[in-house]
């Protein structure tokens, strides 16, 4: 039965009224005076049916749903209802009893059932509250401890201003974006990237120091873009520039070392 | 005829600046900040704004102080949040709204956290995918790692944001499960025959 309670639990999480077929079946025991373990398959369906359609939130997929969990759980109790099977169960694995497994399930759930109607008391009692400024819940980003997930989408978001901010002087171009078969742009060659070295070496005798912007600003495309970031890395590998950011998401500045 | 006047009372010295600190204060001071700033000790500094909280209680202040997870803060009064939640979007901006499943999965994480989805979904009885996205965009939980077990599944925790919206101050101050469960109503086996027609009909 605990498995068709799964599956009654599908469309119940879209329902408001209860928190979930564990919040249903506390429900019916409170209120109905029902033993958890002995519940009938037809007054759970009933029940349920007539929540379903007093709400008027009902899809077709939902009452299919629906109608397929009745349909399981009548099966169910037909097979717990055929004599010889319970013998079996007796003598092999008692702990299969699908009563007592709701009943273990029940108790498990109940304490966070009151907990969240206590917290929900807790909340209306809060919610009596304002402030007068939350500036940290206005830019509170969600909060992902996963990499730097969320920093990379600023960094990409960031680039998109750019490029909106500086779309009449050189947009991104991304190369073959009409034939693009599926087939990523070979890869950059050591001649261009050398080529790029001493491209951005001479920029550097003469003005000092660099903006990683400045570079890019002629030629926006992705390639480029690659290729200057790969030339980059390899000159400061060699020690010959320092590469520096000062703030996050900041421009990066390149000087001669 | 002026002993009939009621005495004129303020606040100490230390009070009152502490009301200016928490007005200034775009988010919760902690009470060891403030002992720090005003070199006194963290419990004069707590005693000083009990006093601030009742002199602002006794003189039927539109504001208070309260006490949340971050520090004290500045709210308006109890008794005129209704009037105060009707003004422009204050309620819409400042309140969030959650759905039972919602409150009741975050009291799942709140007592087992760090806890993956399926050991949420194993105590509800109910899948929580689309509940635990509405949590983290809330940043009402938070994603705390990885599980070393098979499939590596995600941790997730409750945020500072969750003691502060519930107004709790750390997760241990919330009841223990052992003490829901003894304050739930317990269901005794009943064996009660039900008259399903009736019962469902009505």
């Amino acid at each position: 039965m605990e498995e068709r309670l799964g599956e009654l639990a599908e469309f119940q999480a879209e329902i408001d009224g209860f928190s979930g077929p564990f919040d249903l079946l506390c429900w019916l025991v409170e209120s109905r005076e029902l033993e958890a373990a002995s519940i009938s398959v037809g007054q759970v369906v009933r029940i349920y049916g007539a929540y379903l359609a007093n709400t008027n939130k009902v899809s077709v997929s939902v009452v299919s749903e629906f109608l397929f969990m009745a349909a399981s759980l009548v099966l169910n109790k037909i097979r717990a209802l055929l004599p010889g099977r319970e013998s079996l169960y007796e003598s092999e694995e008692p702990e299969n009893d699908p009563g007592e497994d709701v009943l273990e399930k029940l108790s498990r759930y109940r304490p966070y059932r009151s907990a969240a109607r206590d917290l929900a008391i807790l909340k209306e009692e809060r919610d009596r509250f304002f402030f007068r400024s939350a500036p940290e819940e206005e830019d509170d980003e969600p909060s992902f401890d996963l990499g730097d997930l969320f920093a990379l989408c600023r960094l990409w978001w960031s680039l998109r201003d750019l490029k909106r901010r500086t779309k009449n002087a050189a947009p991104y171009i991304f190369e073959n974006e009409d034939d693009w078969s599926g087939v990523p742009s070979s890869l950059p060659e050591e001649e261009q990237i050398e080529r790029k070295i001493s491209e951005i070496l001479s920029e550097l005798n003469s003005d000092g120091s660099l903006r990683l912007s400045f570079l890019l600003r002629e030629n926006r495309a992705m390639a480029n873009f690659v290729v200057t970031l790969l030339a980059l890395l390899e000159m400061s590998r060699m020690g010959r520039i320092r590469i520096l950011q000062e703030e996050l998401f900041d421009d990066i500045v390149i000087t001669p070392l | 005829m002026t002993s009939s006047l009621p005495r004129f009372e303020t606040l100490s010295s230390t009070a009152k600046i502490i009301e200016a600190i928490l007005f200034a204060a775009p988010s919760p001071v902690s009470v060891n900040e403030m002992a720090t700033l005003l070199s006194l000790s963290p419990s004069a500094v707590k005693s000083e704004l009990e006093d601030l909280r009742s002199y602002l209680l006794r003189h039927g202040h539109g504001i208070t102080v309260i006490e949340s997870a971050g520090g004290w803060r500045m709210a308006t009064a109890e008794d005129v949040s209704e009037i105060v939640g009707a003004f422009r979007e204050t309620a819409i901006a400042q309140k969030i709204r959650l759905s039972k499943a919602a409150v009741e999965t975050l009291a799942v994480i709140a007592y087992n956290q760090p806890v993956t989805r399926s050991e949420i979904e194993e105590l509800r009885g109910v899948r929580c995918e689309r509940v635990i996205e509405t949590l983290l965009s809330h940043a009402l939980i938070r994603i705390a790692g990885r599980r070393k077990a098979t499939g590596s599944p995600l941790l997730y925790r409750t945020t500072d944001r969750f003691l502060e919206t519930f107004g709790v101050l750390s997760i241990s101050e919330l009841p223990t499960l052992e003490e829901l469960d003894e304050l739930a109503p317990v269901d005794e086996p009943h064996f009660v025959p039900v008259d399903e027609e009736e019962r469902t009909n009505g």
